[in-house]
């Protein structure tokens, strides 16, 4: 078996089913089979052709994934959201054959340039399916992700990458087919897919999906309780907000999740312990990268388990250490090779070990994250190429010099903010007027998560010797900047009460 | 406080967060695309750390215009 749709066909006299909570719409997987095959036949691609998907998470969503990998296209998911002007570039650099999508706006920016299909349309031509023979060594998936430089960068996944991966999560979680698995994050990125969608078609165990944290927060545990889940992922900033909503769930059952896992960026400590005593479930804390997928498993059910590590390698792949505290990871997850970009790969693919960006440790067997190696904003999961920002920040005509860092942030970990230098930072009233006019240059050309919320003006950034931003102290810098501010605005508030 | 200056502060704190200049007072997430789940997330954070208005499971999905925020901080 070649495939994640190899195994999902073995699984097809199982009784199981996915079913989406907002519409209630359930369809078994011998349904979602044949929507993947008449999906598959009205499209009628050459294998190898890159199929983009920017839908909201949906039972069809999961009917053109299967479809993909039954017809050796190149599954390409984007987020839902991305702004038109950012799609634009993303899909110059993939050039997909076809673009699946049902946003008007985006129908109305591309039509004369890709081939769209809006799935309420109808799947195209009623043909007989012929599946593909798929060699496990082709590109299975395209996952993007802004490049080092702000330039996008895609990562390829073979279909051995993938099978291997999805194996050994289900090995390393203890997956069966007796799990409910929900999956809720958006799957133009790559935590649902890996946690939960994908090891859900290939054990054969009933999958729960729903739009996303925002249609389901008010009744996220009643949800875990009602369909019986046993597992689901999710990111620190839902963890935040779950912790701040304080659900009474004495009278719900929670006995059927296993645990919670929680990825994509950094856990606090002191959260998921807020968590695990409000709430009586366990959270775990998960590693991976979109080069690698999951990497390790955090299993609290273990006896002796303490938090704060990213658990043991999954048995896919080894994790050491490299001298400079970098975490190198080998194995048949590692990707085969970024989009037009042979270069970049032999950059951080060395001797077969994938180099992280990341420092970690590893004690008593167990491996730890430590912190960041390369330059990234992590926003509520959501990784952000400061440079990106940077290069349109530039295009004001009285910025002089800029940093974009994350500032620390108490709900999604991190915050867009950007330290400007401009000719003359002496008014108060230019000031304003210019940090809103480069706010709007970053709304017209990205997507609302990156468009700097801070703007900070500075007389001088802090550099090194070779005159290089020292983005640590950037960041500590704003965050002393913010302190300050609030507390002025706390003690101004004080006063006038 | 007054209503009038609680809507200026209200609008003020969900302007920033949106990256705009100046919010109107009938803004809201069907109007508004800058509103969308991160932006929500974290406005009813600011509100609650603003207005010390307790969220919870039965008022979660209340901050998604300036009308029902100020019937909250207001109430």
């Amino acid at each position: 078996m070649v495939t994640i749709a190899d195994f999902f066909e073995k699984n097809l006299y199982k009784n199981k089913s996915i079913c989406e909570i907002e519409t209630g719409k359930v369809k078994s997987f011998s349904e979602v089979y044949k929507g993947a095959c008449e999906r598959a036949s009205g499209l009628a691609l050459k294998k190898g052709s890159v199929v983009t998907v920017v839908l909201p998470n949906s039972i069809e969503y999961i009917e053109y994934f299967i479809a993909s990998m039954l017809s050796g296209w190149i599954f390409n998911p984007l987020p839902f959201f991305t702004q038109v002007q950012e799609l634009d570039k993303i899909l110059l650099y993939t050039g997909p054959e076809v673009l699946i999508t049902n946003r008007e706006d985006i129908k109305c920016n591309f039509n004369d340039r890709y081939v769209i299909i809006d799935p309420k349309d109808g799947i195209g031509n009623h043909q007989e399916f012929v599946k593909e023979m798929v060699d496990e060594d082709t590109p299975a998936a395209l996952y993007y992700s802004s490049g080092t430089t702000g330039s996008p960068k895609g990562v390829l996944y073979s279909h051995k990458n993938m099978v291997s991966l999805i194996s050994s999560v289900i090995r390393g979680f203890c997956f069966s087919e007796k799990d409910r698995q929900l999956a809720f994050l958006p799957y133009g990125h790559t935590a649902s897919i890996n946690y939960n969608i994908l090891p859900a078609l290939m054990v054969g165990c009933d999958l729960y999906i729903s739009q996303g944290f925002e249609g389901i927060r008010g009744r996220f545990f009643k949800i875990l309780s009602e369909y019986k889940i046993t597992y689901t992922e999710i990111v620190p900033t839902v963890l935040l907000m779950l912790n701040k909503l304080n659900i009474d769930v004495s009278n719900m059952d929670l006995s059927n999740i296993s645990f919670i896992g929680c990825g994509s960026s950094s856990l606090p400590l002191s959260a998921q312990s807020e968590f695990m005593d409000k709430y009586g479930v366990s959270i775990a804390n998960l590693y991976g990268l979109s080069e690698t997928g999951p990497s390790h498993v955090d299993d609290p059910r273990i006896q002796g388990w303490s938090q704060g590590t990213i658990g043991n390698p999954l048995d896919v792949n080894k994790c050491k250490i490299a001298d400079d505290g970098e975490i190198l990871l080998k194995g048949e997850n590692i990707f085969i090779g970024y989009y037009k970009n042979k270069k970049l790969y032999n950059e951080v693919v060395k001797n077969g070990w994938f180099h992280t960006g990341d420092l970690g440790m590893e004690k008593d067997g167990k491996f730890y994250f430590v912190d960041r190696k390369k330059d990234l904003i992590i926003l509520g999961g959501i990784n952000i190429i400061p440079m990106e920002i940077e290069d349109i920040i530039y295009e004001h005509p009285e910025v002089l010099e800029c940093a974009v860092v994350g500032m620390d942030s108490d709900l999604h970990g991190e915050e867009v903010a950007a330290a400007v230098i401009i000719q003359d930072c002496s008014l108060e009233k230019d000031k304003r007027v210019i940090s809103q006019e480069i706010k709007d240059i970053c709304k017209k050309r990205l997507s609302n998560y990156k468009v700097p919320k801070k703007i900070f003006f500075l007389k001088s950034l802090p550099k090194t010797h070779s005159n290089k931003i020292i983005r640590r102290k950037v960041v500590e810098i704003l965050n002393a900047i913010k302190f300050k501010k609030r507390q002025g605005v706390k003690n101004e508030k004080n006063s006038r009460d | 406080m007054n209503n009038k200056s609680i809507s200026i502060e209200v609008r003020s704190i969900v302007a920033e967060i949106l990256a705009l200049s100046d919010i109107s007072e009938d803004a809201s997430q069907e109007n508004t695309p800058e509103w969308d789940s991160m932006a929500y997330i974290s406005i009813v954070s600011a509100i609650e750390d603003e207005y010390g208005i307790e969220i919870s499971e039965d008022n979660i999905d209340d901050f998604g215009s300036i009308e029902e925020i100020l019937r909250k901080v207001i109430a």
